[in-house]
C-alpha cells in the first residue's frame, strides 16, 4: 500500500507541480548538472523532478543526491524523501551520497536509530564523511549524547588545525564545530573567510546568521540570511532566520518572512515551531497543540514539539500530563536541555519569572556550556530580585561568551547601580539614580505606599514583598533592564515583585506622567501575584489602565481618536478583537498602533464588567485564573456568560458610547471656535466649542476644544466656567502641566485651597523637578494642615537644591511638628537657623520645639 | 576648637560700622538696543543702592556712555580716594561691552597665580627659566568705555589706589572673565559674567544680578540683607535657567573670585568674604527704650558671635560646632522673643 502510493506520487508529481508554480515547466528535462544549479537557485520543484529522474536512472553522484535531498526537504516533502532515500539506500547500500541523505532525512523524521546506522556507514568516507560526522554530532545531541558529539566537533577542529581539513567545502563544518566548542570568535572569523572564498555557500551563510542570532546580533544575522537569499531566494532556512531576527515593523516584516516559508514549505517543522511558540505567547494553547500535531505527523519523536506540549501542560497546571511529556522527552533525549530552555523562555513570555529561573537552571545543570539558557537564568534572577546570583551568572557567561549582548548590556547596567541610591520604604526597595533620587524619592515613596494601601485593600490581597522599584533616567537603561537590549517602546514593566520604569528625565517634557505609569505597574504587582502570574496579558493590562483611571482624574487612556476610529471601523482587521484573541493585539500588530488600541479595549472590558457585574466580579475572575481556569471558563463561572455572548454585549456597549461622536463635526466646531476666539467673539467661541466638548468629551489631544474654550471663558471673565472646563479637561488629560497649574491658581483665587493643592499635585506627576510648583504646593498643604504632604514637598525642595533652603527647612520643621514629630522638627529648624540665624519665624519655632 | 581664634581676629574688625561707596560705569553701548538696556541697568543699580541698600546718594557715582572716559573715571577714583576710610567698602559696577585679546598680559603685583594667556598645548616650547614672556600691550581684557579703553590691569591699578577695607567688582560685560584674571587679589570680590576672556557673546547675567538684589528670594539666610555671595548665586541660577529655557547653549558661565582665590562658579562651601559682605549698608539701630536697646545690643553681639562661629566651622569638629551653635542660637532666639515682647509694652 505504501509502495504503490509512492509510485503513483512519482508519476503525477511533475504535473501537479507544473500547475502549482509558474515560471518553469517542470516536465521539461534538463541535465543533472543543470538540475543541481536549479536547486541552488531555489527552484526546488523543477530541480527535484529532474534530479529524481537522474537518480532513478542511475546518476547518483553525491552532488545530485544532496541537491535532490534539499529540494525535497525545502519543499516540505519530508515523508516522500524518507521513503525514497530509505528505498534507494536499501537497494544501494554502498552509495555514500544516498546513505548520507537517508541518514539526514531519518534524523529529521525521528528515525534516529536508522539515521545513526546510515551515518555510521559513511562517516569515514573521504568525500562525504565530514558531512556525515557533522550530521551524526547533531543527532547525538538530539538524543542526549553530547559528550560523543563533542568528540566529533573537537576532532573536526583538531583536523582543521593540523591541515587535514583544507577544502573550502570543509570550512562550513569547521565553523560549526568551532561554535559548538565555544570558540565563538574563531567561528565568526571562519564564516567571514567562507564568505570570501565560497560566497555561493548559502548553507554556511545561514549557519553564520544563526551564530550571530545566538550572539544576539539580529541586525548582523539578517545580513547573513540576506547573503544566503541572494544565492537562493527561496531558501526556507534563511527565511526562517529572517522571521526570527527582523525587527517588528509596521509592515509586519517578520510575519511576512514566515508566510514566505510556508509558501515554499507548507510543512516546515521549524516554521511550525515558531508558529506554535507564537500561540504560546498569545496564550492560545489549543492552537499551539494543533500546530505541533502537524510536526508529529512528520516526526513523532520531535522533542522540540514535545517541549511545546510540555509548556501547555505546565501553564495549565496539568502536572501528570506534564510529567509524562517530560519523561517521554527524556526517553528520546536523556539530557533534554532544549526542553528546559523552551520551558524557561515560554515562562518568560507568560510572565512566570520564578518558574523560568527554575527551568533555565535545569538546562544549565545539564549543559554548563548552554549560554542561551544561562542568559535566561541570569536575566531572570535579576528580575526576581536575586541580584548577586544573577550578576554571578552573567559574569560566567561573559567570561566564556563575551558576545552575548543581553549579558554585556545587563552587566554594564548592574555596574552602573553604584550610581543609584537604594532607599527602603515599608513595602518597597527603591533604586533611584543619585542625580535625581533626592528629588524623586519623597514623591515616589509616597505614591508607591499609597498604591499599595489602596489596591491591597481593594483587591483584598497582600502582595509578597519587599517589592523592588527601579527608575532609570536613560530610557535605554530601562530597556536593557527589561529585555537585555535597547529599543523598547514601553514606559514601565512589572516582573511581579519588581517594577522597572523610566524616570521623568528619560522622556520628553510634558509627554509622560510618571505617576500614572507607576500606578499602572503596581496594579500589575497585584494582579500578577494574585493569580500566581496566570492572568492573561490583556486582562492584566486592562485592569492596570482601569486602575489608573480610578487613581487620579485624567490618568489612564480615554477614547483617543485612534481608539474611536477602531470602534467605528468597517475593516475587520482594524476593529476591536474578540476576547479570545485579545492577547494577539499586544504581540503581533495587524496595523500601526494596535497595541495601544488593545490596551484601551482591555481597560473598557474592565469598565464594562464593573458597570454590569460590580467590582467583586473582577476579583472573582482573578481568583478563577489563579485556580488555573482558562478565559472561557473564567467568563462562564465568573460572569455566567460565554465569550461570544460577552463580545456581543460588550461591543453594543462600546458602540453606544461612540455612537454620537463625529470626528469631522468635532474638527469643524474646533476650527470655528478658534476663529471666533481669535476674532474676539468669546460668546460664539464658547457656544461652538462647548458643542464639540459635549459631543466628544474624552478628546484631549492636540487641537482639543477644551483649551480654547477655557481661554474664551477667561476672556469673558467667567471664572466659574473656566474652572469647570479646566476640571473636565483634566479628567481626560494627564500631561497638561500648564492646565494643572492654571487650575490650581484659579482655585486658590476662588478660595478652594484643597482643590488648588490637588491640582498642583497632579502637575508634579508631569514635571517633578519644577521648583515653583513644589514651593506653592508646600505652602498650600501646610495651610490645609496636610503635614505629611507638606513634608514631602519640602524634602523634595531641599533635594532640588532650592535657593531658599532656610525656608524649606523651617517649613519642613513645621510639617514635622504638625505630625507630632518634635525631634525632627528640632533638627530641621536647627538646619534652617544654621543657614539663616536671624530668621525670626525659625527662632520662634525653635523655642517652641526645644 | 583650638583653631578658630585666628580667623576670628582677622575678620571681625571689618564687620562693624563701615560706609559703602559705589562707582557705576556704563560703557559705550554701540547701538540703540544696547543703549536702552545699559541705561536701564545703570539706573536700576543706582536706585537699588540708594533707595534699598542704604547708600548715601553722594557716595554713588554714575559715569555712563560718553561720560565714561578714562579722564572722568580716574577723576572719580581720585575723589573716592579722599572719601574712603580703611573700614569702608567700595563697589565697582561695570556695565556694557568688553573685549579680550589672547597673549601674555601684565598682572597685578600680588594677585593670585592664575594661569594667563599665551600658547598652550602639547608641543609648545617650554619657557626658558628666568626669561619673562614678552608682554603684548593689546592683550587681555578691555572695558569699552568712551575713548581709549581701560584694560583689566588699569582697573586693578585704580582699585589699588583706594584705601578701602573691601572691594566688590561686578563686571557684567562680555569677556569679563578675562578681567578677573588680572584684578583678583586679597580683600577683593570680583564677579564676572563669563568664565574666561573668550566668552564674547552679549550677556544676560547682569539682568539676573539686579533681580537678585531686589528679591527676597535671593536672601538665603533671611537676614534681610543681600550678600555678595547670595546675589551671585541668584544670578547664576537665573542665567542658567535663561539658557536652558531658551534651549540655547550657554555662552556665559558667571564666576566669582573671593579674597584673591581662583575664580569659581557656585560651590557648596560658600566663600567667606563674599558671604559676609552685603550690598546693604550696615546701619546701627538705636531706640529710646534703654532696656530694649540693651536687648538689641545683645542680639547684635550674639549674631556676630554666630557669624564668627560659622566662619570657623571648617576648622572645627562638627560636634563642637553643633554644640556651640545650639547654645548661641537658643540664646539669640530667646533674646529675639524678649525683644518682641518688649516692643509690645
Amino acid at each position: 500500500m505504501k509502495k504503490s502510493f509512492a509510485i503513483l506520487t512519482l508519476a503525477i508529481l511533475p504535473i501537479l507541480l507544473s500547475s502549482a508554480i509558474g515560471g518553469r515547466v517542470f516536465g521539461q528535462q534538463v541535465s543533472p548538472a543543470e538540475a543541481v544549479a536549479l536547486a541552488r537557485k531555489g527552484e526546488y520543484a523543477a530541480a527535484a523532478a529532474n534530479l529524481e529522474r537522474a537518480v532513478t536512472s542511475g546518476t547518483v553522484t553525491p552532488a545530485v543526491v544532496e541537491a535532490l535531498y534539499y529540494s525535497w526537504v525545502r519543499q516540505g516533502e519530508y515523508l516522500k524523501a524518507r521513503d525514497r532515500f530509505e528505498a534507494w539506500a536499501k537497494n544501494n547500500p554502498n552509495n555514500v551520497g544516498i546513505r548520507l541523505a537517508a541518514g539526514r532525512i531519518d534524523h529529521i523524521v525521528g528515525k534516529y536509530a536508522d539515521a545513526l546506522t546510515h551515518l555510521n556507514a559513511v562517516q569515514n568516507n573521504p568525500e562525504i564523511g565530514l558531512a556525515a560526522r557533522m550530521e551524526k554530532a547533531s543527532l547525538l545531541i538530539d538524543t542526549g549524547k553530547r559528550p560523543e558529539a563533542d568528540v566529533i566537533y573537537k576532532k573536526v577542529v583538531d583536523d582543521y588545525q593540523k591541515g587535514i581539513l583544507s577544502k573550502k567545502s570543509d570550512l562550513r563544518f569547521v565553523a560549526r564545530s568551532l561554535w559548538a566548542t565555544d570558540n565563538f570568535f574563531d567561528a565568526n572569523e571562519t564564516y567571514k573567510q567562507i564568505k570570501k572564498v565560497d560566497p555561493q555557500n548559502a548553507e554556511a551563510m545561514v549557519d553564520w546568521g544563526d551564530l550571530l542570532a545566538y550572539s544576539t546580533a539580529p541586525d548582523l544575522a539578517v545580513e547573513s540570511y540576506e547573503d544566503a537569499l541572494a544565492v537562493d531566494p527561496n531558501m526556507p532556512e534563511a527565511l526562517l532566520g529572517m522571521a526570527g531576527n527582523l525587527e517588528e515593523d509596521e509592515e509586519g516584516s517578520p510575519r511576512k518572512a514566515l508566510e514566505r516559508v510556508f509558501e515554499i514549505n507548507p510543512n516546515s517543522i521549524e516554521g511550525n515551531l515558531i508558529r506554535a511558540s507564537e500561540q504560546l505567547d498569545e496564550e492560545q494553547y489549543d492552537n499551539a497543540l494543533k500546530i505541533v500535531e502537524k510536526i508529529f505527523e512528520i516526526n513523532p519523536q520531535s522533542t522540540d514539539a514535545m517541549s511545546i506540549v510540555a509548556v501547555v501542560h505546565y501553564v495549565r497546571g496539568e502536572t501528570d500530563e506534564f510529567n509524562k511529556t517530560e519523561q517521554k522527552v527524556k526517553q528520546i533525549n536523556p539530557e533534554p536541555g532544549n526542553l528546559y530552555y523552551t520551558l524557561a523562555t515560554s515562562c518568560v513570555s507568560l510572565r512566570l519569572y520564578k518558574e523560568s529561573v527554575k527551568f533555565a537552571r535545569k538546562a544549565v545543570e545539564l549543559n554548563p556550556s548552554d549560554y542561551q539558557s544561562m542568559s535566561v537564568l541570569g536575566v531572570n534572577l535579576l528580575r526576581i530580585g536575586e541580584e548577586i546570583e544573577g550578576v554571578e551568572t552573567l559574569d560566567r557567561i561573559y567570561k566564556n561568551n563575551p558576545y552575548d549582548k543581553p549579558t554585556v548590556n545587563t552587566l554594564r547596567l548592574t555596574d552602573s547601580w553604584q550610581n543609584f541610591d537604594r532607599i527602603s520604604t515599608e513595602h518597597f526597595r527603591l533604586k533611584l539614580n543619585k542625580k535625581e533620587s533626592g528629588a524623586l524619592a519623597p514623591y515616589v515613596s509616597d505614591l508607591l505606599e499609597k498604591a499599595y494601601k489602596t489596591l491591597s485593600a481593594k483587591y483584598e490581597f497582600v502582595p509578597e514583598g519587599p517589592i523592588g522599584f527601579e527608575m532609570y533616567p536613560d530610557h535605554e537603561d530601562f530597556a536593557v533592564r527589561t529585555l537585555g537590549v535597547p529599543g523598547l517602546g514601553a514606559l514601565g514593566v512589572c516582573f511581579g515583585k519588581l517594577v522597572v520604569m523610566d524616570s521623568p528625565a528619560a522622556r520628553k517634557p510634558d509627554e509622560f506622567n510618571w505617576g500614572s505609569t507607576l500606578w499602572h505597574e503596581f496594579t500589575h504587582v497585584i494582579t500578577l501575584q494574585m493569580t500566581d502570574h496566570k492572568i492573561p496579558r490583556w486582562f492584566s493590562e486592562g485592569l492596570s489602565v482601569y486602575e489608573e483611571r480610578k487613581a487620579y482624574p485624567g490618568w489612564g487612556d480615554d477614547m483617543k481618536l485612534q481608539f474611536l476610529q477602531s470602534i467605528k471601523s468597517k475593516d475587520p482587521k482594524r476593529q476591536f478583537l474578540p476576547i479570545a484573541q485579545l492577547n494577539n493585539g499586544f504581540i503581533h500588530q495587524n496595523y500601526p498602533g494596535q497595541i495601544l488600541v488593545s490596551y484601551y479595549q482591555s481597560s473598557l472590558v474592565a469598565d464594562y464588567i464593573e458597570s454590569k457585574w460590580g467590582f467583586p466580579a473582577i476579583r472573582k475572575m482573578l481568583l478563577l485564573y489563579k485556580a488555573g481556569k482558562g478565559t472561557s471558563d473564567v467568563f462562564k463561572e465568573g460572569l455566567n456568560v460565554t465569550l461570544g455572548e460577552f463580545d456581543t454585549e460588550f461591543m453594543k456597549w462600546v458602540e453606544a458610547k461612540a455612537a454620537a461622536i463625529s470626528p469631522e463635526r468635532y474638527h469643524t466646531s474646533f476650527e470655528l471656535g478658534v476663529k471666533a476666539l481669535e476674532a474676539g467673539d468669546a460668546d460664539a467661541a464658547i457656544k461652538t466649542l462647548s458643542d464639540a466638548v459635549t459631543m466628544y468629551p474624552e478628546y484631549s489631544d492636540d487641537d482639543n476644544a477644551y483649551e480654547p474654550l477655557i481661554q474664551a471663558y477667561i476672556k469673558k471673565g467667567d471664572k466659574a466656567n473656566a474652572i469647570a472646563t479646566l476640571k473636565q479637561f483634566l479628567n481626560y488629560s494627564e500631561t497638561s502641566f500648564p492646565s494643572y497649574t492654571l487650575l490650581s491658581t484659579m482655585l486658590e483665587e476662588s478660595g478652594d485651597i484643597a482643590g488648588a493643592a490637588r491640582s498642583l499635585e497632579g502637575a508634579m506627576y508631569v514635571r517633578p523637578m519644577e521648583l515653583a510648583g513644589h514651593e506653592k504646593l508646600g505652602l498650600l498643604t501646610l495651610k490645609l494642615k496636610q503635614y505629611k504632604d507638606a513634608e514631602r514637598e519640602y524634602k523634595t525642595l531641599l533635594a532640588l537644591n532650592t535657593t531658599d533652603r532656610a525656608g524649606a527647612y523651617y517649613h519642613l520643621a513645621e510639617a514635622n511638628l504638625g505630625q507630632g514629630n518634635k525631634a525632627d522638627a528640632y533638627k530641621n529648624v536647627m538646619e534652617s537657623l544654621k543657614i539663616a540665624p536671624t530668621y525670626q519665624p525659625a527662632q520662634s519655632l525653635l523655642l517652641q520645639v526645644r | 576648637m583650638k583653631f578658630w581664634s585666628l580667623p576670628f581676629i582677622l575678620l571681625f574688625p571689618v564687620l562693624a560700622h563701615a560706609e559703602s561707596s559705589a562707582l557705576i560705569i556704563s560703557g559705550v553701548p554701540g547701538d540703540e538696543k544696547f543703549a536702552a538696556k545699559y541705561a536701564k541697568w545703570t539706573e536700576t543699580t543706582r536706585k537699588i543702592l540708594t533707595e534699598e541698600m542704604g547708600f548715601t546718594p553722594n557716595h554713588v557715582v554714575v559715569l555712563a556712555d560718553e561720560k565714561s572716559t578714562q579722564v572722568n573715571i580716574k577723576e572719580a577714583f581720585a575723589k573716592f580716594k579722599e572719601q574712603l576710610k580703611p573700614a569702608d567698602s567700595f563697589f565697582l559696577f561695570l556695565i556694557g561691552h568688553g573685549s579680550y585679546e589672547d597673549g601674555p598680559v601684565q598682572r597685578s603685583g600680588n594677585g593670585p597665580a592664575t594661569s594667563g594667556g599665551g600658547t598652550r598645548g602639547r608641543g609648545a616650547a617650554p619657557p626658558i627659566p628666568g626669561a619673562a614672556a614678552s608682554e603684548n600691550p593689546a592683550a587681555g581684557y578691555k572695558f569699552n568705555n568712551a575713548g581709549p579703553d581701560l584694560t583689566g590691569k588699569d582697573l586693578s591699578d585704580l582699585l589699588d589706589s583706594l584705601n578701602a577695607g573691601r572691594f566688590v567688582v561686578v563686571n557684567g560685560t562680555s569677556n569679563s572673565g578675562g578681567a578677573t584674571e588680572v584684578m583678583a587679589k586679597k580683600n577683593r570680590m570680583i564677579i564676572s559674567a563669563t568664565k574666561t576672556g573668550f566668552e564674547g557673546n552679549d550677556t544676560v547675567f547682569y539682568e539676573y544680578f539686579l533681580s537678585g538684589l531686589q528679591k527676597a528670594a535671593a536672601d538665603e539666610n533671611k537676614d534681610h540683607k543681600i550678600s555678595v555671595w547670595e546675589a551671585f548665586k541668584y544670578a547664576v541660577d537665573g542665567t542658567e535657567r535663561f539658557y536652558k529655557d531658551a534651549g540655547r547653549i550657554a555662552t556665559e558661565h558667571p564666576q566669582i573670585s573671593d579674597n584673591g582665590a581662583p575664580m569659581t562658579g557656585v560651590v557648596p562651601q560658600a566663600p567667606v568674604m563674599a558671604s559676609l559682605t552685603t550690598f546693604n549698608v550696615d546701619v546701627p539701630v538705636t531706640v529710646a527704650d534703654a532696656k530694649l536697646q540693651a536687648m538689641l545690643n545683645q542680639q547684635k553681639e550674639l549674631q556676630q558671635k554666630i557669624e564668627t562661629l560659622q566662619i570657623n566651622k571648617a576648622n572645627m569638629l562638627a560636634e563642637d560646632f553643633d554644640r556651640e551653635f545650639e547654645k548661641l542660637i537658643l540664646e539669640l532666639s530667646t533674646v529675639g522673643q524678649q525683644i518682641e515682647e518688649q516692643k509690645k509694652k
